[in-house]
């Protein structure tokens, strides 16, 4: 008997390896003719704009400004959910009463369970609308619009992995430090902080994957225009432009390509640079992670 | 009976943990400038004793509090006045926070917090608002030696302070209690994980101390108690039992037959 569960718990967690691999040699297999087709120019794929994949005459295949798009909406999603994230987390954990502490972990935890499209959904309306009210903005689906979206997405696991964290110093740091006649704030910001940080940047590095792998509420929320929000002009980046993500863009085009021609395979290859940043981001993570349990 | 002027007074302090009551109706004097030890099995509730008197009971969210304690003459903790640190204006914790200056606590376990020697000796004071580097060093030096641990950390000041050795450690955590000038230092079981050479070291360093503030030790070790204790205070089950001499606690006849039974080791 004892055999027969070791052995389901082992294909179990093999299993989840195998997965893993899969899924990269697939996305890998459907675009490797472009890849090992010497047509294929991988720093004109990375540092050019022109994004006509399915142009009969001249398609060209710059994900620059898809990358861009991503950058920009994962960046300022993440100015906006890590302050709040890690205050929330810090107010949580140190200052709130119990009770109160756990109506909140609840509302953070119905935060989490949203799915994806409803919150497209919000974008869509709600917010696009605000944006163009509070902004005068002609349309209100933005990378600002994008990255407010975000940034409620991954506030939960920013809180709820910060959180623990500052569960995980002990509790005679904080004894040690209010002995010493320090206000609670001065212990937070003085023992608990620099004692959490790995744990708490594990938590904004796996915020970033969060958002940078999103793709519903990005692709409903940010206009899908093919467009870099940056320029020599001041402000030099623009909020309220138009963009587009790389996990929009495989999402919206994939169903329309013919399987195997060059625009299928280059959004594999898409696929490839996607999953290559969310597996360094995740890694980085797991690192500092496993950091904080070395010390 | 008590010859000297009392630093803290406490009357009828009680203390209690939700429905778990720890102290019950504890009145006593702490004369200034002595070693006062206090002794008692596990949990009869020496260090909640030590927390009220320090005030960091009020940062533990279930306990609820009786009675006063007073220091020289002034009420410090008062159960009919008494708000929850979370009520707190900004004027009462300060005045919480500057008590507590007055006092240094030292903790069972050596914690040495995660930042260096110096930052770990200037932590409090910075915090009040001293700044001058050469006000810093001097305060550095002059704790680190009281702690006697100057000689074996000057070269390595800017070390983590949690890479030190169990009993350094411990010796941090008094430099850091003595970095506020405090009147009255707390130490609850402090050899409890040390070697007994660091804990000979530390017992010279307290009888010195004691001529410039007043001294609260509470042990595990009723021995330590009767080295060092001028008077001693013996707590069984959160009350008092007594508080008398040390000579007269640890002759065998004290007033209650508890104390005989405990200072010779027949339970606890
Ligand atoms: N935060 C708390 N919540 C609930 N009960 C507590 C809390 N802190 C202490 N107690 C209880 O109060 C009683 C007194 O504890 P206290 O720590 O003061 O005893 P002690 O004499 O210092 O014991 P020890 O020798 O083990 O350190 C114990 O029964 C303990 O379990
Ligand atoms: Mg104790």
């Amino acid at each position: 008997m004892e055999k027969v569960i070791e052995f389901i718990i082992r294909v179990c967690g093999i299993s989840a390896v195998i997965f893993v691999f899969a899924i990269f040699g697939f996305v890998f297999w459907e675009g490797r003719e472009l890849l090992i087709s010497g047509e294929f120019n991988f720093w004109k794929f990375l540092f050019t704009k022109e994004w006509y994949p399915a142009s009969e005459s001249n398609p060209r295949f710059g994900v620059l400004a898809l990358i861009a798009g991503t950058a920009s909406v994962t960046v300022l999603a993440m100015a906006i959910a890590v302050p709040f994230g890690l205050g929330a987390a810090i107010y949580i954990s140190e200052f709130c009463g119990s009770r109160l502490r756990e109506a909140l972990k609840v509302i953070i935890e119905l935060l989490a369970a949203i799915p994806s499209v409803v919150w497209g959904f919000i974008g869509l309306t709600i917010m696009n609308e605000l944006i163009m009210k509070l902004f005068g903005a002609p349309i209100g689906l933005t990378v600002l619009n994008g990255a407010i979206i975000l940034a409620l997405m991954s506030v939960p696991i920013i809180v709820s992995i910060s959180e623990d964290a500052l569960k995980a110093v002990p509790d005679s740091y904080r004894e040690a430090a209010i002995g010493l006649g320090v206000t609670r704030w001065q212990m937070v910001y003085k023992v608990l902080l620099p004692s959490a940080k790995n744990g708490l940047l594990a938590a904004v590095l796996l915020g970033i994957g969060r958002a940078v792998g999103e793709t519903m509420a990005v692709l409903m929320a940010t206009g899908h225009a093919v467009h870099i929000p940056f320029d020599g002009t001041p402000p030099f980046f623009h909020p309220l432009d138009s963009v587009r993500t790389l996990t929009a863009t495989i999402a919206a085009e994939l169903g329309e390509t013919a399987r195997g021609s060059e625009h299928y395979q280059v959004l594999f290859v898409v696929g490839i640079l996607l999953f290559s940043i969310t597996f360094a981001v995740n890694l980085t993570a797991d690192l500092v992670v496993k950091g904080i349990r070395d010390k | 009976m008590v010859d000297l002027p009392a630093k803290i007074r406490v009357e009828g302090l009680g203390v209690s943990y939700g429905d778990k009551i720890a102290l019950k109706d504890l009145s006593l004097q702490i004369p200034a400038n002595q070693i006062f030890g206090i002794i008692g099995p596990a949990q009869s509730g020496k260090t909640t004793f030590l927390k009220a008197v320090n005030r960091t009971i009020d940062f533990v969210s279930n306990a609820t509090v009786k009675g006063r304690v007073l220091m020289d003459n002034q009420s410090v903790l008062d159960a009919s006045s008494f708000t929850p640190v979370k009520k707190l204006s900004n004027n009462g914790m300060r005045d919480l926070c500057g008590y507590r200056r007055r006092i240094g606590m030292v903790a069972p376990l050596p914690v040495g917090l995660p930042m260096t020697i110096y930052d770990n000796v200037t932590f409090a004071p910075r915090q009040a608002g001293i700044r001058k580097k050469d006000e810093l060093d001097t305060l550095v030096e002059r704790c680190l030696t009281q702690a006697a641990l100057w000689d074996e950390v000057k070269d390595r000041l800017d070390t983590l302070g949690t890479k030190l050795s169990g009993g350094q450690q411990q010796r941090l955590t008094i430099a850091r209690a003595l970095s506020h000038e405090p009147e009255v230092l707390c130490l609850d079981e402090f050899s409890i994980a040390i070697d007994p050479v660091t804990t000979m070291r530390i017992e010279d360093v307290l009888k010195e101390l004691k001529a410039e503030m007043t001294i609260i030790l509470v042990t595990n070790l009723v021995q330590q108690a009767r080295r060092l204790a001028k008077r001693t205070a013996f707590i069984l089950n959160g009350e008092l039992v007594e508080e008398d001499t040390t000579k007269k606690i640890f002759s065998g006849n004290a007033s209650d037959s508890r104390t005989n039974e405990f200072v010779s080791g027949i339970f606890g």
